[in-house]
């Protein structure tokens, strides 16, 4: 049998991991760290009377689209490929005897009935079975033979459970395979046949659950011990994965009899079976009315067996075939009389990686510019998730805060109540319980990691899944991958900015987002976003997000696992048996046995050197690991003060460009940050660095700037169909609903509509005026990387109007001569502005790089690391050729993720009036690059604008753009600004001395100071 | 603002005997060149970098060896940032003493090396100065002969090591630097010295007497030396390493042999001491 069939059949396939939202949310959990049993139950409710008709078992109503009940639930697992004989029903207490009251043989009839259904539904399907009629066994809610479990069901509800090893009664042709018997040291002497495998049994457990073939409590864990037979007949038998680490068996042979012993990894002999193989005659008489095997397979019940007084324990030791208790007399002489062979079951080699899915992991908000928050639903029966019914509480996710809000009676935060309809804030660990749910809560906004995401973790019942070694793994949304994180497209939770709340889409400059791709998952989570390497004795996890980080947590300690995008950070690291995986909004732990726990000998660890701990060291990549801490006085002494880097757009690929037509203006410069700076300016250098926050104190953690941050995965977004739609062919009249009637054309446009990018409320000396993103060419960059400007923003309102506009001048570049900077400020001579989205948004003055071109040659220092890439990677402190770098200035969003990127190459532009200068070329396949330097006519209405230090009229007519009333700003004190035009490809020739009007055709350039403009027309 | 002068000195561990080799080390980054001490012996590295870098180092580990390579390695782990400069991002070295011991945290994790490093850091750039302190070393701003101490004792911080990691602070794969507590930015005025030691210093030798050395002291390699050996003589017995980085303008000697009598001639000429009783 191939491994993977043996490992699928064996371990009934991949569970579905549920994160936020992954599983159905009346999936029941019964057991908080052993996975095999749970969420293999579901739990359903009908209108109908369940006594009276049956069938509403089957299906709980008539409306096939939300009906639930135990045919959608057989349905679902067959569709997994996962198998089961028999099904397990449970009843309300009231249902059960009211039903046994009524019809005595009720059972039966529920398992005609169920039986009936599930052969139609076979039928209908076209899936063969045996011939072996569906078994059911109805419990009663509570009941001592379900181990007193108390679901806590009303009348109406039931639970459904499909557990693979569930056998009640062999059928008329089942024929047993395998007497299993066992000796429990301490218990009892010698060994007792405690049950039998049939053929037709899909597998036999030993544990200590109720819903074992065998419990008993000296087994400790639910299914540990694991029988099955093959298609071909061949046993196999496994240790329960999950606890590869802490147990195993061992097989021995005792005078020709085969024992099988459970034990735990130190040695300490759990129990002895013996597999005695039967024959025909073995099997009951046909005819003969057989026990049901749970009760014969228990020579105690679970309650009797927990009532024994185990005999004091002998302390651990090695465990040695003689260890094991001899067959006594009698049990061998029945297995001698019926010419029993015992069999030793086909352990296989293959290591098994478990991954268990722990918890789930609450993530702060991404998209400030048009989300609140987020919310996540906890129902009254501890299920989680962003869709559930009727839930008790609901956790609020706001920026970076979680608060409970109670939903229903009943709903305590460490004990204390919340009244219905109120809600706290959940300020550090906790513990939650709703009814009589108990859920813990931990608190994960302290941990400074890079990129961290994560605000709360709230721990759950596990699943698992299992993997062999040899192969790779991959963990993600997408189908493909081996462990599927959850993809529920809902996005009822999400809490919408009020300007985004109405509408089924977003606008963006790329175009409108249908809002339907916004929801939990597809923000947070990957496609792929790791992967488990299994392919050699070593098991790694790998980050595969492009944007997320992913991280390992062994010990309490977390190491941070880069994004793709990073190619300097560490993607991949080792695993170790207990590690915990946070991929997305999962927590997984992780469980296997080291090779060199089976038969090698752990390799000696490599020798540490100085040298490979320092290559282990990056050139300068920052981390934040902030704390909130208020600096003691010291009068000389002045602490780092942190700005928050706000960005623009809180969209990555998808950059929101909404049209908020009743914002007001925003401010050039807030006058309240300028008040408070000039109050502290004391106390504060004349330095940017020291530029401070808005509330002027040191950063929280939480608060502090991400330059690694997540990005939220909303590329896996197709991002083609967004990009092709022709974002610069807004239609004036389909333009946002801005006022734009410019009555006098002689008059500017107001300022909503003008483009002018302005400078940022950021705590700097008062703004030059009319600040444009032109050159200063008359400034030289010094070696010392300086910020002396004020920031330069862009409103995105703004620029997405311009964008908007039917004809554009777009600027294109820098003709560059010498030395120069380039910053976000109106200090550097390539001023690339920020992006605001936000009026409260707030930016720290930035100088990205000095540049130096002379003639062909060119140099390039880095100066800002965290913000500057070159050809995609993180910058060397110098470089002494340009030629064929790209140059990426990283723009960011509210949220101080990355949201794109300026790329700018030095080339060669021999049409350039100045020979000796060289292009420094802004890629306008950017769209959200080109839209921070863009200004827009409109048609046949005459526009006044001031470019690059010149004023000007320009009137598109529809065909040709037309500059006029240039003169005065072009002549100044007898001498004329740097000013040319460049028509059909042609030389750059001098704009007109005598103020003629300038004709420019689409692809026609001017080169105004040492901005690069071009002309284009939609 | 005048160019830095630099003096550091390190001494092993004399319980240890005097060939001990010392598993402290430190770092000089000026001029082009970085020189740090890596076992006995000095290494060099020419390179470009803004400013004046110093540090000092104290390794620990699960045997000598480890220990200097804890120290060797964390000093060396700061060159890499010594060309980025200190003026122009704010927090700039504590992020890259985070990131840095983040990475050499697990690498040497995942080679079951126990170790780590407590650092003083004082880098001069222009008026000036990043500080960081990680673990037990510490770093102190002389003024007018008044030596202030730079850090500030707070909770645990004192208890973590670069890429040791730390305890009880949350995640303790993590180094946690908080501005203000354990880094920052000092303005300096000229006539300033920076001080940068080990707690083989500190233990023993008191604020006012490193003062008092800072004072009289023209020359940064001798107050190194000299607070050295004031620990020394006090019953210290630790590894211990000083740096002093003297923004001072060296005292110009004048060679005047008639203003300034030569004191062994003088001696030389003296009468006889007349004994008394």
């Amino acid at each position: 049998m191939a491994a993977f069939d043996w490992i699928n059949n064996l371990f009934q396939g991949s569970e579905q991991m549920r994160g936020l939202s992954g599983g159905a949310g009346n999936a029941v959990a019964l057991d908080n760290s052993n996975s095999f049993y749970n969420f293999r139950l579901r739990r359903h409710y009908t209108d109908g009377d369940v006594v009276a008709t049956p069938a509403r078992l089957w299906f709980t109503n008539d409306d096939p689209l939300a009906r639930t009940g135990l045919g959608p639930h057989i349905a679902e697992v067959l569709s997994e490929g996962q198998r089961f004989s028999d099904v397990l029903v449970v009843l309300s207490e009231d249902d059960y005897d009211r039903a046994f009251a009524e019809d005595r043989a009720f059972d039966r009839t529920l398992t005609r009935v169920l039986g009936d259904a599930f052969d139609e539904f076979l039928n209908r399907s076209g899936i063969s079975h045996t011939t072996r009629r569906l078994g059911v066994w109805v419990a009663r809610d509570g009941a001592d033979e379900i181990g007193n479990t108390n679901f806590g069901m009303v009348d109406g509800e039931f639970i459904t459970g499909l557990v693979p090893n569930l056998y009640r009664t062999p059928g008329p042709d089942s024929r047993p395979v395998v007497a299993l018997h066992v000796n429990a040291p301490g218990y009892w002497e010698g060994y007792r046949e405690v049950g039998r495998l049939y053929d037709d049994q899909v597998l036999y457990t030993l544990g200590n659950h109720w819903l074992d073939n065998f419990a008993h409590p000296n087994l400790r864990e639910s299914a540990l011990y694991r029988l099955q037979r093959d298609d071909e007949g061949q046993f196999f038998h496994i240790i329960n994965p999950d606890l590869q680490d802490r147990y195993q068996v061992i097989s021995t042979d005792q005078d020709g009899t085969s024992v099988v012993t459970i034990a735990t990894r130190d040695g300490e002999p759990l129990a002895y079976v013996v597999l005695a193989v039967l024959d025909a005659s073995d099997a009951l008489p046909s005819g003969e009315t057989a026990a049901p095997v749970a009760s014969v397979s228990k020579p105690q019940s679970v309650a009797e067996a927990r009532s024994v007084t185990r005999p004091p324990a002998d302390a651990p030791r090695a465990l040695t075939a003689s260890d094991a208790p001899a067959l006594d007399r009698a049990a061998s002489n029945s297995l001698r009389a019926k010419q029993s062979k015992t069999i030793i079951p086909e352990a296989h080699n293959e290591r098994i990686f478990t991954l268990q899915e722990r918890g789930a992991l609450l993530q702060r908000v991404h998209f400030g510019a048009f989300m609140l928050g987020y919310d996540v639903y906890l129902g009254t029966r501890g299920e989680l998730g962003t869709v559930v019914d009727s839930p008790a509480a609901t956790f609020e996710v706001r920026k970076k805060t979680v608060s409970l809000l109670a939903n229903a009676d009943g709903v305590s935060l460490d004990g204390e109540s919340i009244p219905k309809g109120d809600s706290r804030l959940i300020e550090g660990d906790a513990i939650i319980q709703v009814g009589n749910q108990r859920l813990e809560y931990r608190d994960l906004r302290s941990i400074a990691l890079e990129g961290w995401p994560y605000v709360g973790e709230i721990r759950r019942p596990a699943s698992s899944t299992y993997m062999l070694w040899g192969k790779d793994y991959g963990i993600g949304r997408s189908r493909d991958c081996r462990v599927v994180l959850p993809d529920q497209p809902r996005n009822d939770n999400i809490v919408w900015k009020p300007k985004v709340v109405e509408g089924a889409v977003i606008k963006s400059k790329t175009g409108d987002i249908p809002k339907a791709r916004f929801y939990t998952d597809s923000i947070m989570v990957a496609s792929e976003h790791g992967s488990i390497d299994l392919s050699s004795d070593t098991a790694f996890f790998e980050c595969r997000a492009r944007h997320c980080y992913s991280y390992v947590r062994r010990d309490g300690e977390i190491l941070p696992l880069y994004p793709t995008e990073n190619a300097d950070g560490m993607h991949r690291t080792r695993l170790e048996s207990g590690d915990e995986v946070l991929v997305g909004n999962c927590l997984f732990h992780v469980g296997f046995t080291n090779a060199g726990d089976v038969a090698v000998a752990p390799a000696p660890a490599p020798k540490i050197s100085a040298n490979s701990l320092v290559d282990s060291v990056s050139v300068v990549e920052p981390e934040e690991q902030y704390e909130e801490v208020e600096p003691e006085e010291l009068s000389v002494v002045e602490p780092f003060s942190m700005v928050p880097r706000r960005g623009a757009s809180p969209l990555s690929n998808l950059p929101p460009s909404f049209d908020d037509e009743d914002a007001p203006p925003p401010p050039r410069v807030d006058p309240k940050a300028e008040a408070i700076l000039r109050a502290r300016s004391r106390s504060i250098p004349d330095d940017p660095m020291f530029a401070l926050d808005e509330d002027l104190s040191p950063p929280r953690t939480s608060d502090a700037p991400r330059r690694f941050d997540l990005e939220p995965e909303l590329v896996e977004i197709p991002m083609m169909d967004l990009e092709a739609e022709p974002v610069f062919d807004v239609p004036t009249a389909a333009a946002p609903p801005r006022p734009v009637t410019q009555p006098d054309a002689s008059v500017d446009a107001p300022p909503p509509a003008a483009f002018t990018p302005t400078p940022a409320p950021a705590p700097a000396p008062a703004p030059s005026p009319a600040p444009s993103v032109a050159a200063t060419s008359s400034r030289t960059g010094s070696s010392e990387a300086r910020v002396d400007g004020v920031v330069v923003y862009v409103d995105d309102a703004d620029a997405k109007f311009e964008l908007g506009r039917p004809a554009r001048l777009v600027q294109v570049g820098w003709a560059v001569n010498g030395s120069v900077t380039a910053g976000n400020h109106t200090g550097a001579d390539l001023v690339i502005p920020e992006n605001r989205v936000d009026e409260d948004q707030s930016f720290a003055p930035a100088t990205y790089f000095h540049l130096k071109v002379r003639g062909k040659r060119g140099s390039l220092d880095a100066v800002h690391a965290s913000e500057v890439r070159v050809d995609g990677n993180p910058p060397a402190s110098s470089y002494d050729s340009v030629d064929g770098k790209v140059i990426s200035v990283i723009r960011r969003d509210d949220a101080g993720d990355e949201d794109f990127t300026v790329d700018l190459r030095v080339i060669e532009d021999s049409a350039l009036p100045d020979p000796r200068a060289r292009l420094v070329a802004i890629d306008t396949a950017e769209p959200l690059a080109v839209a921070l330097a863009t200004r827009g006519f409109p048609r046949k209405t005459a526009r006044s604008l001031e470019i690059g230090g010149l004023a000007v009229t320009g009137t598109f007519d529809g065909d040709a753009l037309v500059l006029s009333d240039y003169l005065d700003s072009y002549q100044r004190g007898g001498e004329f600004l740097s000013f040319f035009v460049q028509n059909a490809g042609g030389r750059f020739q001098t704009a007109p001395e005598d103020g003629a009007p300038i004709t420019l055709s689409p692809g026609d350039r001017l080169v105004i100071g040492t901005t690069v403009w071009r002309f284009d027309r939609s | 603002m005048i160019t830095p002068r630099v003096g550091v000195v390190c001494r092993g561990d004399s319980r240890r005997g005097a060939a001990a080799p010392v598993a402290e080390s430190y770092l000089v980054a000026k001029d082009g060149r970085a020189t740090w001490l890596e076992g006995d012996a000095e290494q060099r590295e020419v390179l470009d970098g803004r400013g004046v870098l110093a540090v000092v180092a104290d390794g620990e580990g699960e045997d000598h060896e480890i220990a200097r390579v804890a120290a060797t390695s964390s000093v060396r782990a700061l060159i890499k940032v010594w060309p980025a400069g200190v003026s122009e991002e704010p927090g700039r070295l504590a992020e890259f003493l985070s990131s840095a011991h983040t990475r050499m945290y697990w690498h040497a994790r995942d080679r079951k090396a126990r170790m780590g490093a407590s650092l003083a850091i004082g880098w001069v750039d222009g008026a000036r100065l990043g500080w960081a302190e990680v673990g037990s070393a510490r770093v102190w701003l002389w003024r007018d002969g008044r030596l202030t101490r730079l850090g500030h004792d707070r909770d645990k911080l004192s208890e973590q090591r670069f890429v040791g990691g730390s305890q009880g602070l949350g995640d303790d794969s993590a180094i946690h630097m908080c501005p203000g507590v354990n880094v920052g930015v000092a303005h300096l005025q000229e006539g300033d010295q920076v001080l940068l030691a080990t707690d083989g210093l500190w233990r023993w030798v008191d604020e006012p007497s490193a003062a008092q050395v800072l004072t009289h002291t023209d020359d940064p390699q001798a107050s190194a030396v000299t607070c050295m050996e004031r620990a020394v003589a006090r019953g210290g017995t630790d590894h211990v390493t000083v740096a002093v980085i003297d923004l001072r303008p060296p005292r110009v000697v004048r060679r005047d042999p008639g203003a300034v009598p030569e004191p062994r001639a003088l001696r030389k000429d003296a009468p006889p001491v007349r004994q008394k009783g």
